[in-house]
């Protein structure tokens, strides 16, 4: 497997060649991304960047070619504004895509995350998962949409988006959209909005974990799915630091 | 066994000859609400309503988003038709045509066996109204609307088109504020339960016509109701308007369930208005079969104000060719420990559209609320499309909101397992799509649940295969 570091100097669109596994990592907050994964490609483009402290607009989109796979391990974890963007077209047969986007927001930040996923060719396959966290007086906007066109038929979509809300000042839009026009599919949706109840914290304090404990680990939980598309050995200082800037927050609610 | 198809589209289709006493040119000027207002000798509190109403309209635009609406011609559309008779309370009393119309939908019979009181409108007027004499001695009031404007001046002016569903909302009720009606009007007093339903039906006839019937229902504290309304409407060549208005209020610990079967023309534009204030410990029950129109843009609210307020929400729309079903729900959770759910269903076939389109609002002061959606689609051939398109916005950490959809089409081995047993592949797709309304059609009264699966049938007739 290789590993290909993106900074914004980095030729668009960035082609991953026919046959090929890369991970692409992200290094700064780069405003436009183009991925072209060709057939039989398998690549991973990490952007976990806990960094910016700027407000920052970032557009990703990527086709994906026949029997080819790409996966996206996006955050949105800075303690500035950020608008995020993910558009996949799979536009090959059995191509397939797993979008895995996160968001932490708090102080008076505002994120907006949108994942679009198009099933351009038959038989692909998608798998969208989302995990937010609103904290403080923080906000989102948490849009996402599977497109399955006529004739695109036997394709699979899911998608699925779950955010905890840590405080009463906090706020959440989300819309988990689907637009369907052929019938030979398989597709839902599942989505959330919880809490971390006084009920979930009684259960960790019976087995001897104080409540701010109790809570990182629930956030951390949380977010594990997606942080588990993020190859360890390149990206392990990376969620390291955003689990610093979890627990500030959580020190300070 | 595959659902007998023991009616046809005729029933609802075919149109009675003219009848009408008085009708006003197609198109909306001032000069027609004024008429409007004239011919009902309306006091001048409602022909101001109306005025206000034309003024937000014709500021306007129409809606940028859901259905295309450019087929529409609002200049087209006759938005006042008399059908030349008085309001009966016997049905001896109805003229022969306009009789024989609901004794084909079935009006009178029901009435007699399972309903409590009916109104029914042809156009812009109500031709029937009766009430049970008992219900009649307990106070409940189950007037015409445009009665009840002259009757009930006071309650009218209180709760017509003000917190509800104010006159500046959208630019159907808008519309609807201007050219308003006939339609129902029911009070119920404290603690007075209603136990058999009350019923209305609306018959539009004319051709290009427009009807916008206002449904105004007031349960007082303690109260129950069930309260079921039908719509149909002839097929004609140009396109027919629908922009009704419900507004339910249902005070503390009342409890309203309103069901509803539309089965408009195809040719006929459903833009629907329906809402709800819920108070403390009440509860909305909402029922909704939406089978016909053209183009639907339906979405019942209920705004739950009063603590431990509780909403459900069953929905099943059917879109078959050229139609296009826009449908949905909206919980809006304004107290605390408020409670809503959304269950909705649509079917998509022969390159018919059903869009579920939702809103789920849980307010800062809403603490302890739950809201759980769950949508689900079939669609039963290619061409067909099904489009979900739920919003959440929450404002509060001490709430669960959880909402699922599933798109999906009828299994082959389904399809092949019940041919196994006999079955055309249309019985058996008709049995496996009876099945998956089933939820819905259980919610309704049992002569309606039949209702719903024979129009399920008789749309799904040549549609598959």
């Amino acid at each position: 497997m290789q590993t290909q570091i993106i900074t914004a100097a980095t030729a668009q669109p960035v082609i991953i060649p026919t046959g090929t596994e890369v991970v692409l990592i992200e290094q700064e907050a780069i405003k436009e991304v183009q991925l072209v994964v060709e057939k039989n490609a398998t690549a991973t483009y990490v952007a976990l960047d806990p960094h910016n402290t700027a407000p920052v607009k970032r557009t990703y989109s990527a086709a994906v070619d026949q029997d080819a796979k790409l996966t996206w391990a996006v955050g949105c974890f800075g303690r500035a504004q950020q608008d995020c963007s993910i558009t996949t077209r799979l536009v090959g047969e059995r191509a397939t895509t797993e979008m895995c986007s996160a968001f932490f927001t708090a102080d008076e930040t505002h994120h907006s995350l949108r994942t679009l996923i198009y099933h351009d060719a038959p038989h692909t396959t998608s798998t969208m998962i989302g995990k937010g966290v609103v904290a403080q007086r923080g906000s989102a906007d948490f849009i996402g949409r599977i497109i399955i066109p006529k004739g695109s038929v036997g394709c699979r979509g899911e998608q699925s988006e779950d955010a905890l809300l840590l405080s009463s000042d906090a706020k959440l839009n989300t819309t988990p959209d689907l637009e369907i026009a052929t019938d030979d599919v398989s597709c839902n949706h599942a989505s959330t909005i919880s809490y971390i109840s006084p009920e979930k914290l009684f259960y960790f304090s019976g087995r001897g974990i104080e409540p701010a404990e109790a809570t990182s680990q629930i956030i951390h939980g949380h977010f594990m799915l997606v942080f588990a598309r993020a190859p360890l050995a390149e990206t392990g200082g990376c969620t390291v630091q955003i689990s610093d800037t979890i627990e500030e927050v959580i020190s300070a609610l | 066994m595959a659902i007998p198809k023991t009616i046809d589209r005729s029933l609802y289709d075919s149109a009675n000859v003219d009848r009408s006493s008085f009708k006003t040119a197609p198109g909306l000027t001032e000069a027609v609400v004024r008429e409007i207002s004239a011919q009902k000798n309306e006091p001048d509190w409602m022909l101001e309503k109306r005025l206000q109403g034309f003024a937000h309209f014709t500021q306007k635009e129409m809606p940028q988003w859901g259905p295309d609406l450019s087929d529409l011609d609002l200049g087209d559309i006759v938005y006042f038709v008399r059908p030349g008779t008085e309001e009966a309370t016997s049905w001896d009393d109805v003229p022969d045509d306009i009789k024989k119309t609901f004794d084909r939908l079935g009006i009178p019979e029901a009435e007699k066996k399972s309903l409590g009181g009916v109104g029914v409108q042809y156009d812009s007027d109500v031709v029937y109204h009766n009430l049970q004499e008992n219900l009649k001695a307990q106070g409940v009031i189950f007037e015409n609307m445009d009665v009840a404007v002259q009757k009930y001046p006071e309650l009218v002016k209180k709760y017509f088109m003000t917190q509800c569903v104010p006159i500046t909302d959208h630019k159907f009720v808008m519309l609807h504020a201007a050219v308003w009606s006939g339609g129902t009007f029911i009070y119920v007093p404290k603690g007075v339960k209603v136990e058999l339903p009350l019923q209305a039906y609306f018959r539009m006839n004319a051709q290009q016509g427009g009807q916008f019937e206002h449904t105004l229902i007031i349960a007082d504290e303690g109260s129950e109701l069930h309260y079921i309304e039908g719509c149909s409407a002839p097929q004609y060549a140009k396109n027919a308007l629908h922009a009704g208005c419900v507004e339910i209020f249902v005070h503390k610990g009342a409890r309203v369930r309103y069901s509803s079967i539309e089965n408009w023309s195809k040719n006929t534009y459903n833009l629907n208005t329906k809402r709800a204030l819920v108070d403390e410990n009440a509860v909305i029950e909402w029922v909704n079969g939406n089978m016909g129109s053209g183009t639907t843009m339906l979405y019942p609210a209920s705004i739950l104000r009063g603590k431990n307020a509780r909403s459900d929400s069953l929905g099943i729309a059917f879109a078959g060719p050229g139609q296009n079903q826009d449908t949905g729900a909206k919980a809006i959770h304004a107290a605390p420990n408020t409670k809503s759910t959304i269950r909705a269903k649509s079917i998509s076939v022969g390159g018919g559209v059903s869009t579920y389109r939702g809103l789920v609002k849980v307010t800062k002061k809403a603490v302890n609320s739950s809201v759980a959606v769950d949508c689900d689609a079939l669609l039963v051939d290619d061409g067909s499309a099904s489009n979900t398109y739920p919003s959440m916005k929450v404002n509060n950490n001490e709430t669960d909101v959880v909402h699922e959809a599933r798109v999906g089409k009828i299994g082959d081995e389904e399809i092949f397992y019940l041919m196994s047993r006999g079955l055309s592949e249309e019985e058996a797709t008709q049995l496996v799509v009876a099945g998956f309304v089933e939820p819905i059609i259980k919610a309704l009264p049992l002569e309606y649940a039949l209702e719903l699966n024979k129009l399920i049938a008789l749309e799904m007739e040549g549609a598959i295969g």
